[in-house]
């Protein structure tokens, strides 16, 4: 980073600039760590009060856990540290906030070269409400995964699937939410940016993430089946405060039908796209890349069933960086936004301002802008024979990784 | 050994040189000639279809349980077709006939195999479908995309596999009649549009289309003496059975629209905007002459102009009609948007800019569907009514400007 620095030959205004995003940041977090959620005092305590009575590390050989052990992990050793466990909790969290913002700047970095951006990425995703609401309100955890991903994708734009994957695969140890990308990563190997071996870490590393829990007792085939045990929870609703299809359709009718029927429309829909870009022939430039992953963070929640508000994390992160590499799109970034902590704050602070149902409208019409938006680039490359559009000289496409 | 490490640096690898070679390989099936990839798909999406399908088929609709039920095990009482003399049916006189036909079969459930025989009819929906995108675009690709969406649209999901509801029928024989028309049959034609009329009444909302067909010279007034011809014949099981001829013909004109009590049923039309409750009989009638005043302006207009009837015209002339027929017409239900769902899909494939069409109509179409199946809306109706406003006028400026580009 010191290199970086040195290089770029920052001055004063860039130094204070980022120094001063860096207080707000800490200063925003601080201000908010005492807020104790519904999840801090139905899950987070009592599964750190567990580990001091079912004797520490021990305590993962039980069930009283449905997260995947990783996480568990950093819950463990918040438990064993002399810090109120609350503030420990949401200074991890919140480090990776930091972390988040750091990686989004190198990725902007790579695919822009402009300081500006760059810093400006650096202190924007910093002062983001959904994030620090995440972590240092709600004291969830989904920065963690989004790090990671964010970190897979950084790899794939310098040209390093296998750490890309590797990266990926411990996404995807910590949540599940990390497969509503996944079919962005098959368009990457379609588009033979990454090997099918690489593919082999995410098996692999969640394997080995579940080794320890497995060595202090808890059954194998309990920790191999957490996340279908977890699909089957909260499912009282088809849709929990995410603005999704079923907000306009009614959360309520038809549970059963309308859960497996979700499931089925969004395999469907995915299925069709997903033939439709390995079909057609072209280049995948690094900003496409963005596009897409914000397209599928976003398409994978709209249908499927039991999408909670928070689940549009990932999307949350890359609509921004494409807002800063394409500033014509900021407008989406912009509604997204808005639509995403309008959702928290329905859960957080019981507000409800405007009905669910018309922030699912403006979703898919996001949705929508999205989809021309790759359609049209997929016409325009194929037809051009590949040839890079006038107005994305600095953009080039991904060339195949080395590893 | 050094032919492997400059192969692993080289980046090629023989996993991925063998699913990408699989990917593209050419597979014949007769004269088709498919990639592996596209078998692969149309494979998947169909079994993607008949999950779908099977996840809602417990759903037991009101319609079902209420009138379809009822009439099967009236018919398994007669064990006759004679059952159809009773006047507990208010439905088009040919789904009586399968409803006969379903009563006769033993054991197994009356509702499951309904819904099969309705899904059935929804796999032939998207295969003529992706044969109608296939004659406008002739890309293969854009068949194989036609044929998979139209299978997994929510409107014809829900109205054969949730709602066991019969417009698939008349969607299938309104799609044949078409490709008929296309190729300038137009014997073939009136008979599939008249058997579609036989199912749903509501496909008179596309007669205009066939009066455009008369007028462009490519059907004569003696092929349209077929409607009746048909229709009557269709009535002749019924009238063996002792059902009235007065009857049968006022099911066939109007349907099963018993309901008279309110302009609209979910639909979001007219009526969502100036209100549907009041002056409710009055207000119909003026609607139905205000839309024959309509079309009667619309065909003055076209009748002075010289253009051509192509293929994408006619077809924007269909969309147009079902859509503008539900927008004034009263007494519409939530499924008064089905034919122009299917239609909306096949236009957007032949013509890619209007790609939003078939994406609003069909989220409004479902919206509507919903209304019926939870009682309630989330959005308003009367800003749906507004949308699909805007889409009558959006298609019918594409009508406007392609009849004058044709000079």
């Amino acid at each position: 980073m010191m290199k970086f620095l040195k290089k770029q030959k920052m001055d004063a205004i860039d130094l204070c600039f980022l120094a001063g995003m860096t207080l707000l940041g800490v200063i925003i977090r601080v201000s908010l760590r005492k807020v104790v959620t519904e999840d801090w005092v139905m899950y987070w305590e009592p599964w750190l009060n567990a580990f001091h009575e079912l004797g520490g590390f021990k305590a993962l050989a039980t069930d009283f856990y449905d997260y995947a052990p990783p996480f568990m992990y950093i819950l463990y050793f918040i438990s064993i540290i002399p810090v109120n466990p609350m503030t420990a909790y949401k200074g991890v969290v919140c480090t990776f906030d930091f972390i988040l913002a750091i990686t989004a700047a190198r990725i902007i970095w790579n695919i822009t070269g402009n300081k500006t951006k760059t810093f400006g990425a650096y202190g924007v995703i910093l002062m983001i409400p959904t994030f620090f609401a995440n972590s240092a309100l709600w004291a969830q955890c989904d920065v963690i995964y989004a790090v990671f991903v964010l970190l897979a994708i950084y790899e794939i734009v310098k040209k390093r699937p296998n750490r890309s994957m590797i990266f990926y695969g411990i996404a995807f140890a910590f949540k599940l939410q990390t497969l509503f990308v996944f079919p962005v990563f098959l368009i990457m190997w379609a588009k033979n940016k990454m090997k099918i071996q690489h593919f082999l870490w995410v098996p692999a590393i969640y394997l080995l993430g579940m080794l320890p829990a497995w060595i202090a007792g808890r059954p194998f085939m309990e920790l191999i089946n957490i996340y279908v045990a977890q699909g089957q929870q909260d499912v009282y609703a088809l849709s929990l405060k995410w603005a999704n299809i079923y907000q306009v359709l009614g959360i309520g009718t038809f549970l059963y039908e309308y859960t497996e029927a979700g499931i089925w429309i969004i395999l469907s829909i995915l299925l069709i796209l997903m033939f439709y870009m390995v079909y057609k022939k072209y280049d995948i430039t690094r900003e496409m890349l963005l596009e897409l992953m914000v397209f599928y963070g976003l398409l994978t929640i709209y249908f499927l069933p039991h999408m909670h508000e928070r689940y549009a994390y990932l999307a949350d992160v890359f609509i921004v960086l494409l807002a800063f590499v394409n500033p014509k799109k900021a407008y989406l970034a912009l509604a997204h936004i808005i639509v995403s902590f309008s959702t928290y704050m329905m859960y957080i602070a019981k507000n409800f301002t405007i009905p669910l149902s018309y922030y699912a409208i403006v979703e898919f019409v996001i949705i929508v802008i999205l989809g021309i938006d790759i359609y049209q680039y997929i016409q325009a490359n194929e037809k051009k024979n590949q040839a890079v559009p006038k107005d994305e000289k600095k953009d080039q496409p991904i060339s195949q990784g080395g590893e | 050994m050094k032919k492997r490490i400059s192969r692993y640096r080289r980046g090629e690898n023989r996993m991925d040189i063998f699913l990408k070679n699989l990917i593209d390989k050419k597979i014949k099936l007769g004269k088709l000639s498919l990639t592996f990839l596209e078998l692969v798909f149309l494979l998947v999406i169909t079994l993607f279809a008949v999950m779908l399908r099977s996840s809602v088929f417990s759903v037991a609709s009101g319609d079902y349980t209420s009138y379809f039920e009822p009439w099967i095990f009236q018919f398994k009482a007669w064990d006759s077709l004679l059952a159809i003399s009773e006047d507990v049916s208010i439905t088009n006189i040919p789904i009586l006939y399968i409803l006969y036909l379903i009563s006769k079969v033993q054991g197994g459930s009356f509702m499951l195999l309904l819904k099969v025989i309705l899904s059935v009819f929804d796999f032939i929906l998207a295969f003529l479908a992706g044969y109608l995108a296939y004659g406008f675009t002739k890309s293969k690709s854009k068949t194989i995309l036609t044929y998979a969406v139209i299978l997994v649209l929510p409107t014809v999901v829900a109205s054969s596999a949730m709602w066991s509801q019969f417009e698939v029928i008349s969607a299938v024989c309104v799609l044949l009649s078409f490709c008929f028309a296309l190729k300038d049959k137009p014997y073939p034609a009136i008979l599939f549009y008249t058997i579609a009329t036989l199912f749903l009444s509501l496909t008179f909302m596309l007669l205009p289309l066939y009066l455009l067909l008369w007028m462009k010279g490519k059907v004569q007034i003696q092929h349209l003496f077929l409607l009746p011809v048909i229709a009557v014949i269709s009535f002749i099981p019924a009238l063996l059975n002792g059902r009235s001829f007065k009857e049968c013909t006022l099911l066939y004109l109007s349907g099963s629209f018993t309901d008279k009590t309110i302009l609209t049923r979910n639909w979001p039309n007219i009526f969502e905007i100036i209100g549907k409750d009041a002056l409710v009989a009055e207000l119909s009638k003026v609607s139905i002459l205000l839309l024959i005043a309509m079309l009667a302006c619309i065909f003055y207009y076209l009748s002075r102009k010289k253009f051509e009837l192509t293929p994408v015209l006619m077809l924007r002339f269909a969309l147009f009609f079902s859509l503008l027929m539900p927008f004034f017409l009263p007494y519409m239900q939530e499924r008064s948007g089905y034919m122009a769902d299917i239609l909306a899909v096949i236009y957007a494939v032949a013509d890619k800019k209007k790609f939003y069409i078939p994406l609003t109509h069909v989220f409004i179409s479902y919206t509507a569907y919903s209304a019926y199946f939870s009682g309630e809306t989330y959005v308003s109706m009367r800003v749906l009514a507004y949308i699909l406003l805007a889409l009558v006028v959006l298609v019918g400026k594409d009508i406007f400007l392609s009849v004058n580009k044709e000079k």
